[in-house]
């Protein structure tokens, strides 16, 4: 708790600046990154390397579109017509069986620890996918806000490595190999 | 949490325009409802920005960092198979592996909370008997506003924390903030308790999803030990 005493015995009036400045020529300015720049090369080098102790967001936060100072009326209105979810999660899979009614998938619930399970979403839930087969990969992603949760299948190709799946394919081989029984003697 | 920045900065990636293309296409096509903007197209100054409207999230590639930006809550961004984990920091796994790709500099977090908010105890005469002296709290009603900032090495590099009263629009618009999430519109119109910046900035030669992690965990660890030390 040593910093907070700092705190309060440091205490700092920032009435003016908090941080950011909004000079368009300061490191903290979305312009000053790329679009102030010339198209010299030297000056790009000296541009980088000044982020080597820039302590200051490249480029200003939440610029998304066109709009670099303020949140206009319209973009209001457009995200009040989009939905929009609190919290989603990219659960990486592989088709594993599938039946009549469902398709059972290997999920990677917890890649860092080699966790994986097996989960069974309805068939028409895959039905986008005009040739569906056993080791297909696909992204189950689950988004929640409040009220609500949706859950979606989407192509993995490009974005899923196959060889995830295969220390757990390595593990399930070893089934029924009656390695888990005790030595006898 | 109001919004959240991490930029990842390498030295530059001369081969960028080339070979990023490639990486963030299947991103494209997994989000089909995403934005997209190119600028400075084939060019060492190319930029790509992708816009996740629905996760309120935007991703921005340059030949010198990497910027993700998002509005959800950073324990969120931990978990396991968060957006995050699954997908954006695949592009940087993906990225440095490429043999062009010269190395790591530094890793900026950046994040905004709003702390004590509609609860009208925690008000700027409150803040102001906390952070300065009884003196000056007492002379200071014409204050038109104010901030507390801590700042310490952090990792090679630095660590810094400012708390002031939350002043809605004006404080998001000094630090160039727009809101990705609608619903968080709500508390910029209507603000209410302390604006509480936290940025660390250090040196890395390698990163991984657990760096990221572990950089959540203490940004929110020092929040948790700052607001138990303000209300106390």
């Amino acid at each position: 708790m040593d910093v907070y005493k700092e705190l309060s015995s440091h205490h700092e009036l920032q009435a003016e600046k908090l941080l950011e400045s909004k000079d368009p020529n300061s490191s903290g300015s979305i312009n000053s990154f790329f679009d102030s720049s010339s198209d010299d090369p030297n000056q790009a080098q000296s541009i980088s390397d000044s982020n080597v102790h820039n302590a200051y967001p490249s480029e200003g936060l939440f610029q998304v579109g066109d709009y670099n100072y303020s949140i206009p009326f319209r973009t209001i209105i457009s995200k009040r017509f989009s939905e929009s979810w609190t919290t989603s999660k990219l659960i990486k899979c592989q088709v594993k069986s599938i039946t009549d009614q469902i398709v059972y998938c290997t999920c990677i619930v917890d890649r860092h620890n080699n966790i994986f399970e097996t989960r069974g979403f309805p068939k028409l839930m895959f039905s986008q996918f005009k040739r569906l087969k056993v080791g297909k990969l696909v992204i189950v992603e689950i988004k929640v806000k409040p009220g609500a949760s949706r859950i979606d299948i989407k192509d993995g190709v490009g974005l899923i490595d196959e060889k995830e799946f295969q220390s757990h394919a390595d593990w399930e081989s070893l089934r029924n190999a009656g390695l888990d029984k005790p030595f006898q003697g | 949490m109001i919004a959240h920045q991490l930029e990842i900065r390498y030295q530059p990636f001369l081969k960028f325009p080339s070979e990023i293309k490639d990486i963030l296409v299947p991103l494209l096509r997994f989000y089909a409802s995403s934005n997209f903007k190119i600028s400075n197209e084939n060019t060492l100054r190319e930029r790509i920005e992708i816009s996740f409207e629905q996760l309120n999230t935007v991703i921005v590639a340059t030949s010198t960092n990497f910027i993700f930006r998002s509005d959800q809550d950073l324990s969120d961004l931990s978990a396991n198979n968060s957006i995050a984990d699954s997908l954006l920091f695949g592009i940087i796994d993906k990225m440095s592996s490429i043999e062009s790709f010269t190395g790591f500099k530094n890793m900026f977090h950046y994040s905004l909370f709003n702390l004590g908010a509609n609860d009208e105890n925690y008000n700027d005469d409150f803040l102001k008997s906390k952070i300065f002296s009884p003196g000056f709290s007492d002379n200071s009603s014409d204050l038109v506003d104010f901030s507390a900032v801590v700042k310490t090495p952090y990792k090679d590099g630095s660590f810094q924390m400012s708390i002031g009263p939350f002043k809605g629009m004006s404080d998001l618009n000094e630090r160039n903030v727009d809101l990705l999430d609608s619903n968080k519109l709500d508390l910029a119109m209507d603000p209410s308790g302390y604006l509480l910046e936290m940025k660390s900035i250090f040196p890395i030669s390698e990163f991984n999803f657990s760096m990221y992690k572990a950089e959540n965990n203490f940004i929110e660890s020092k929040v948790a030990e700052l607001w138990t030390f303000i209300k106390s």
